[in-house]
């Protein structure tokens, strides 16, 4: 009785975890969240922020980080329950690296372990708000992001230049964009700007229309180049979309098993929402149709994937290789469209349960056990004589 | 000839007033500006964030006697190998300001200090709740990563902060194993959002 009360305790000690998680009100936020500026020698200028959406009680620790951080001074460490304080920047007569800096303006609640009673996992929040200081690159320097958007067939394109001169010398220049088809690589055309100057310091946003009548839908890339003495460049691809789902994946097993559930992933290549998406199944055994079903319908965001699910009696099929018709509808604005696709689908019998071999393995260790202990008992038997 | 002298006088009166108000104008900076050039300040907006959703509550409960581990995952919505109650409800982090963000994770403590015994895990995981708030290029949290305490996991390069698409589910994934250090434990998790600045 002792043994089996100790194997009976071991097989059940079993390990308490108390996992009981909550978190206090975790919220904040500051402002500004960000600012900068161009270098000048010696500039001081004093930020002024505010905190807010803290509970009354709540600590909020303030901190400054980052590599101009030795020239920041704020004037408190602490708030309790948000409020404001300041930001002193002093800066240097020089700095010697080009390029962008960026101080961290660290604004984090204070959360204490203790206050949470028997639970585990707590949440915090920590804003840090940024101060990027531009120092000018000796020379001619320019910075320049090219963005666009997706659109529908014979829709124009926009394309945004934003550009910065982040060099000490003034430079003049006329950007260009180049299009090319993503598939091919194959050069398109070219789009020009006008002659622009701009000082050191000073950026400028310009925009240009791409006129798609004679393009096909599909994907695109954007080249924008820039030459003011050094070439500058930034490319961006963009799609023409078309009013169409593409099956791009579906159950290609099912087990012969009462109803069985059919999968459809459908991609849409359209720029705009597609509602009422479904599709219309019908399983088929050489030109005789074996099954008619139709899956639910869903509403796709631009370019978005999703799965169409219907569900079928498989009661009807033998082992084998069937065609389905997929037929997919959908509506995009005030079109509605379909379109087919001829899959194969493989029918299989569930995997049989091996009773018989199960019989065998739970007879054969009842021999064994049984052997066993009439052994124990035989030499029990002879070791005591 | 006087009227035309009284002309003249109230003229340049009108004048003297003109210099006055622009040399009484004041910059609005506070602070001192070098001659030399301009400094071009620019300053934005504000930065908010918050846990919509801050509980994630599986209540009392052990590792089952037959098996050596337990895991709980919020994303699953299931509890396997443990007693635990299955919690379906994610962490929900909002970003409530009307700038662009970045947002990293930081915990209080690691696998190790938090759960204890041979092989334990204490992964976060974040998504989009509803769509376009993390676009799938910025999203670098979007599988399961074992926490690293105060070294950050990237979770999203620039969460949006429009309406509809302004908030993210963050997952949790614990593994506990059968020699886990019996006790309540603490962990913090704390969201850190960076202004992203145009």
């Amino acid at each position: 009785m002792k043994n089996k009360g100790v194997v009976f305790g071991k097989l059940f000690f079993l390990f308490y975890i108390f996992l009981i998680c909550f978190g206090s009100v975790s919220s904040l936020s500051v402002t500004p969240a960000a600012a900068s500026f161009n270098f000048q020698p010696n500039f001081e200028y004093t930020f002024n922020y505010h905190v807010g959406n803290v509970g009354e009680e709540r600590v909020v620790g303030v901190s400054v980080v980052g590599d101009l951080a030795e020239y920041a001074e704020l004037d408190k460490n602490k708030l309790v329950g948000g409020g404001d304080f300041n930001l002193h920047l002093k800066l240097p007569p020089y700095i010697e690296v080009p390029g962008m800096h960026r101080i961290l303006v660290s604004v984090k609640e204070i959360v204490s372990d203790d206050e949470f009673v028997g639970s585990t996992i707590g949440t915090s929040v920590e804003i840090r708000a940024v101060v990027d200081v531009y120092v000018p690159y000796p020379g001619r320097y320019l910075e320049m992001e090219l963005t666009t958007g997706d659109v529908n067939f014979q829709e124009p394109v926009k394309f945004e230049i934003d550009l910065t001169n982040r060099g000490v010398e003034n430079l003049t220049f006329s950007p260009i964009i180049e299009i090319y088809n993503n598939a091919s690589q194959g050069y398109i055309e070219t789009l020009y700007f006008q002659e622009r100057n701009l000082s050191s310091g000073e950026n400028i946003k310009l925009q240009k229309f791409l006129n798609t009548t004679d393009y096909s839908a599909g994907a695109y890339n954007a080249l924008a180049i820039v030459n003011y003495g050094s070439v500058a460049q930034d490319s961006v691809e963009f799609r023409i979309g078309r009013l169409f789902i593409e099956l791009t994946n579906y159950t290609k097993e099912i087990l012969l098993e009462g109803l069985q559930r059919f999968d459809i992933e459908v991609a849409s290549s359209w720029n705009d929402r597609i509602d009422g998406a479904y599709a219309e199944v019908s399983v088929l055994n050489d030109s005789e149709e074996m099954t008619n079903f139709k899956t639910t319908s869903a509403s796709l965001n631009p370019w978005e994937s999703k799965i169409l699910t219907g569900y079928f009696d498989t009661s009807n099929f033998t082992e084998g290789t069937y065609d389905a018709n997929v037929t997919l509808y959908y509506y995009g604005k005030t079109t509605g469209k379909s379109s087919s696709e001829i899959v194969e689908i493989e029918f299989v019998k569930p995997a049989e349960v091996p009773y018989l071999l199960i019989g065998l393995i739970v007879v054969g260790i009842i021999v064994l056990i049984g052997v066993f202990f009439i052994l124990k008992k035989y030499f029990f038997k002879h070791g005591k004589k | 000839m006087e009227i035309y002298n009284k002309v003249l006088v109230i003229i340049a009166v009108i004048l003297v007033f003109v210099v006055i108000i622009n040399v009484g104008t004041k910059s609005p900076l506070t602070g001192h500006a070098s001659d030399t050039g301009k400094a071009n300040l620019s300053i934005e907006a504000a930065a908010s964030i918050s846990f919509v959703f801050n509980t994630t509550d599986w209540g009392v409960g052990y590792v089952n006697e037959a098996d050596t581990e337990a895991y709980l995952d919020t994303d699953a919505g299931t509890v396997v190998g443990g007693t635990w109650t299955p919690v379906t409800q994610p962490l929900v982090v909002s970003n409530d300001g009307n700038t662009n963000v970045s947002l990293n994770f930081s915990t209080s403590n690691i696998a190790s200090a938090f759960i204890g015994g041979n092989s334990p895990a204490y992964q976060l995981k974040l998504e989009n709740n509803g769509t376009g708030t993390c676009d799938s290029n910025n999203l670098s949290l979007s599988s399961f990563t074992e926490a690293t305490g105060a070294t950050e996991l990237e979770g999203c390069k620039e969460m949006g902060y429009q309406n509809t698409m302004d908030t993210l589910n963050l997952h949790v994934n614990l593994t506990i194993p059968e020699d886990a250090t019996i006790g309540t434990k603490s962990s913090i998790i704390t969201a850190i959002a960076t202004a992203v600045s145009s």
